[in-house]
């Protein structure tokens, strides 16, 4: 049985035929991309259904974020959320709370909701917005429900006394230089180790940990995606990690599907050496479902992270002087990325700062010059800041990129005067100069680093906007349409996916993202507001109550 | 419960520069007294003598060695480890770090409860050392490795010949008396493993890299008279917890002392050359400033001079 979708207008992202206004899918698959009276042929051919639920509807290619955690998400998302910026959820939208007054409102209205006895875990604290926090300013709220506020950037947390008799933590315990500031409840950079091995039986425990993969699908589903990326399945433990999102992200409920790609060092195992890694990485296929797939595909790590300023940066660096780090000696890095090179992989490595990207691209030219690939999709993941030399070179080398545009919206103003200054700060996601030359480009969420919602991924793109409200290098703004293909086809491209989705032919998965508007001719500054309708996944229509 | 603290040694230095062939020659000449862990970054490496292996836990990441060791591998993060051999009867580890690891970080992370930080050692190459300081991407690395060092284990000096540390690797401290330079050991010196086992002698932090992970300030006092030296040893004593390291000279009835002070271990010996009497203290610059209740206390005898934040703890924006 063939089914007839017809809409107000279809979004193909097939250059060949850019609009269409009706869409035949059959077993899941496009048939005809199109009009109704051209596609006579097939409908007299075939039995089929009329569906005209979305003739007022404006159909895109099911959206792909090809690149984000679940596993990280699991753990965040049962927590509360108090943030600066808005973040959109499934169970309703997180309005911003930019004052410690309202932030201390915030947790006494969740201490008065929560069951009593059950902990409170709050994350999103940032003390640009939110005052200086401490476990006093906690107590208040209450001192005897055990109450955990998380920062935004994950890397410090504070207790109250309840919490802290909670974990059983002492202050005989801390030591100085730990990193740990017992009396004000505050765990920090390495001494936050401490706090998250003994919060871990409230963390990951099996039920709590399936509710949060629970929710990432509400997420994932609510952004408007058909298919995501988890780019670094095994960053904490491989065999949980993969079992879990077996049992929770495959069946027919699930309205997308993953591409898994395997942290490339969490893969080995005891005395396996590097070498190892291709044979083990093809191994991973064997255990595909539908929904679930490894494919030929390596995450690999560069330098770290841009939201802690831990981005490797050439000259002249951070404005106080501090030095990047590298997430694995570049011999190494070169080391892993010749063994999966030359075994035929398409390679992801997170590269965030230009000297970051400069190793990789350094890298890159070394293999080329071993083993010329043409089509090898390397892609340099989250993109931080780069240079304008950089995307001729990305351009010759026949990469790709995925980037986490996001960085420019959250981080721009502040590290235009706390970090590396207004020039390098504004040129962050430097996305225009990549589609003039050609190169494929995604956007991601690296979620939890950023909201997964492509919409808004696509927002910031266009409009380069930051927090402050102020436009951050125009001459970097993508037109609607580019974005609307850096989180559909390009993402396809990213993923490996290209052949299967992303765009809406004949052949392809019947994967659409339903719209009340058309995102390529509303108010640039709506896009991220446009109210997301329905996703269709595999010609299954999957509808959204909000 | 009251527990002795374990101390550790850290192994760093960059990839190639000889920790994990310094570790399997201890292990090789089973030299290690009986309780040290030795934490691995993998086993690929390392070479144990079947005949020293007595047991391999089921998971294969700790090996129980007959002197009474273990091998065990970082598998995960350090926190994790530390949890994990948490159990085992051992009174000392020595802990390969990762090959790009900075040693202030690392001793920020070696204060996990049960642990402390003894001595940092870094690896030294001393045919590669000075190509690979101006390399391009490692370059600063692995001069700030070399700078946070208490001990330098030089290696490779049969196909060196000599090795030397380059002038510049004197950094422009806050002032020349605080801060001696981090000995240097041959890797095949017999005394070097005897040494790395003990706590630092010749105090050799260094607060005033602006790249440190863990930022540090001090605070400097000059000395303007004498102190007796039991009055200085009980001063030590009581210094406010935040600070965790002492150093200079102090001028005393019976001549200049030496003092160096890390945690609760304080020592005072005869100094072998004239210097300008005065105390620097070090604390984590997220900790209270003790500026005040040193100044207070030690008035009969010193003055503040100088009140530092060494690094800026970077702006954890996100």
């Amino acid at each position: 049985m063939l089914t007839l979708f017809t809409a107000k207008s279809i979004i193909t992202m097939n250059p060949s035929m850019p609009a269409a206004d009706a869409i035949l899918v059959g077993d899941g698959r496009i048939i005809e991309v199109g009009h109704e009276d051209k596609m006579q042929p097939w409908l007299d051919a075939h039995p089929h259904t009329v569906d005209r639920q979305f003739s007022e509807k404006v159909i895109c290619p099911g959206f792909i974020d090809p690149h984000l955690h679940p596993t990280m998400a699991a753990v965040l998302l049962p927590m509360e959320f108090i943030t600066a910026m808005r973040w959109k959820l499934p169970w309703g939208i997180v309005e911003p709370t930019t004052t410690a007054e309202q932030f201390d409102q915030r947790m006494v209205a969740l201490h008065a909701q929560k069951e009593p006895d059950a902990p409170l875990f709050i994350w999103g604290y940032h003390q640009l917005w939110h005052g200086p926090m401490g476990k006093q300013r906690i107590n208040n709220v209450s001192s005897e429900r055990p109450m955990v506020v998380w920062h935004r950037s994950f890397h410090e947390l504070y207790m109250n006394d309840a919490a802290l008799k909670m974990t059983e933590i002492n202050e005989q315990d801390i030591k100085p230089g730990a990193q740990v500031d017992f009396s004000n409840g505050h765990f920090y950079e390495n001494g936050l180790g401490l706090a998250i091995n003994r919060l871990n039986p409230w963390l990951l425990a099996p039920d709590k940990y399936a509710a949060g993969l629970q929710r990432l699908k509400q997420v994932v589903q609510h952004g408007g995606h058909t298919s995501i990326g988890d780019l670094a399945t095994g960053l904490f433990d491989f065999e949980s990690e993969a079992n879990a999102l077996a049992s929770i992200l495959d069946g027919d409920d699930v309205p997308f599907r993953t591409r898994l790609v395997a942290h490339g060092t969490a893969i080995l195992k005891g005395s396996q050496s590097i070498e190892d890694g291709p044979a083990l990485a093809m191994q991973l296929i064997e255990r595909n479902s539908h929904r679930l797939k490894f494919g030929k595909h390596i995450k690999l790590f560069c330098d770290g992270a841009f939201f802690s300023q831990l981005s490797q940066l050439m000259e002249p660096g951070y404005i106080d002087g501090h030095q990047g780090e590298w997430l694995m000696p570049p011999e190494i890095l070169e080391q892993n990325m010749r063994a999966y090179w030359h075994a035929g992989f398409q390679i992801h490595v997170h590269a965030c700062g230009d000297l970051g990207i400069e190793l990789t691209l350094d890298l890159l030219e070394k293999m080329q010059a071993e083993k010329p690939r043409f089509n090898h999709g390397f892609t340099i993941e989250h993109f931080g800041f780069s240079t304008p030399e950089q995307i001729k070179r990305i351009k010759a080398l026949g990469a790709q990129v995925s980037a986490n545009v996001y960085y420019l919206h959250e981080l721009s103003d502040i590290y235009s005067r706390e970090g590396i200054g207004y020039e390098r700060a504004s040129q962050m996601s430097r996305l225009a100069s990549c589609f003039t030359n050609d190169i494929n480009t995604a956007l991601h969420s690296d979620f939890t680093m950023a909201p997964a919602e492509p919409l808004n991924s696509a927002w910031v793109a266009v409009n380069r906007i930051n927090h402050a409200g102020e436009v951050m290098c125009a001459q970097e703004c993508l037109t609607a349409q580019q974005a609307l293909e850096a989180i559909t086809i390009n993402a396809a491209h990213v993923l490996g996916m290209a052949a299967d989705t992303g765009s809406l032919r004949a052949g392809k998965y019947a994967d659409f993202t339903i719209l009340d508007e058309d995102p390529l001719t509303c108010d640039a500054m709506r896009i991220r507001d446009l109210r997301i309708h329905a996703t269709v996944f595999e010609g299954k229509v999957f509808p959204l109550d909000s | 419960m009251k527990q002795r603290l374990i101390p550790i040694t850290i192994i760093s230095g960059y990839l190639g520069s000889g920790k994990t062939t310094f570790i399997n020659r201890l292990l090789a000449a089973d030299v290690l007294p009986s309780k040290v862990a030795v934490l691995v970054n993998d086993f690929g490496d390392i070479n144990i003598d079947a005949k020293l292996i007595a047991q391999i836990s089921d998971d294969g990441s700790v090996v129980s060695l007959t002197n009474g060791c273990v091998c065990c591998t970082l598998q995960d993060d350090l926190a994790n480890t530390f949890e994990r051999i948490s159990s085992l009867a051992i009174d000392h580890v020595l802990l390969e770090a990762s090959g790009v690891a900075l040693p202030n970080k690392l001793r920020t992370q070696c204060h996990y409860p049960g642990y402390f930080p003894q001595h940092c050692a870094v690896t030294v190459d001393a045919e590669n050392y000075h190509k690979k300081r101006q390399d391009k991407y490692v370059g600063n690395l692995v001069q700030q490795q070399v700078l946070q060092a208490d001990t330098l284990i030089i290696t490779k000096l049969d196909l060196a010949g000599s090795f030397e540390l380059p002038d510049s690797h004197d950094p422009g401290r806050p002032n020349s008396t605080d801060l001696s330079p981090a000995k240097q050991y041959s890797v095949t010196d017999p005394q070097l493993i005897y040494h790395l086992l003990e706590p630092v002698k010749g105090l050799n932090y260094k607060p005033g890299s602006s790249s440190d992970m863990a930022s540090f300030s001090s605070c400097t006092l000059e000395q303007h008279k004498p102190i007796d030296i039991q009055e200085l040893s009980d001063l030590l004593a009581t210094v406010p917890a935040q600070i965790e390291r002492i150093k200079g000279f102090v001028d005393t009835p019976t001549g200049l002392q030496l003092i160096q002070k890390v945690g609760k271990r304080c020592s005072i010996v005869p100094a072998d050359a004239a210097q300008n009497p005065g105390l620097v203290f070090i604390y984590p610059s997220q900790a209270a400033n003790p500026a005040e209740v040193l100044q207070v206390n030690w008035k009969p005898w010193m003055t503040l001079r100088g009140n530092h934040l060494h690094s800026a703890h970077h702006p954890e924006q996100s």
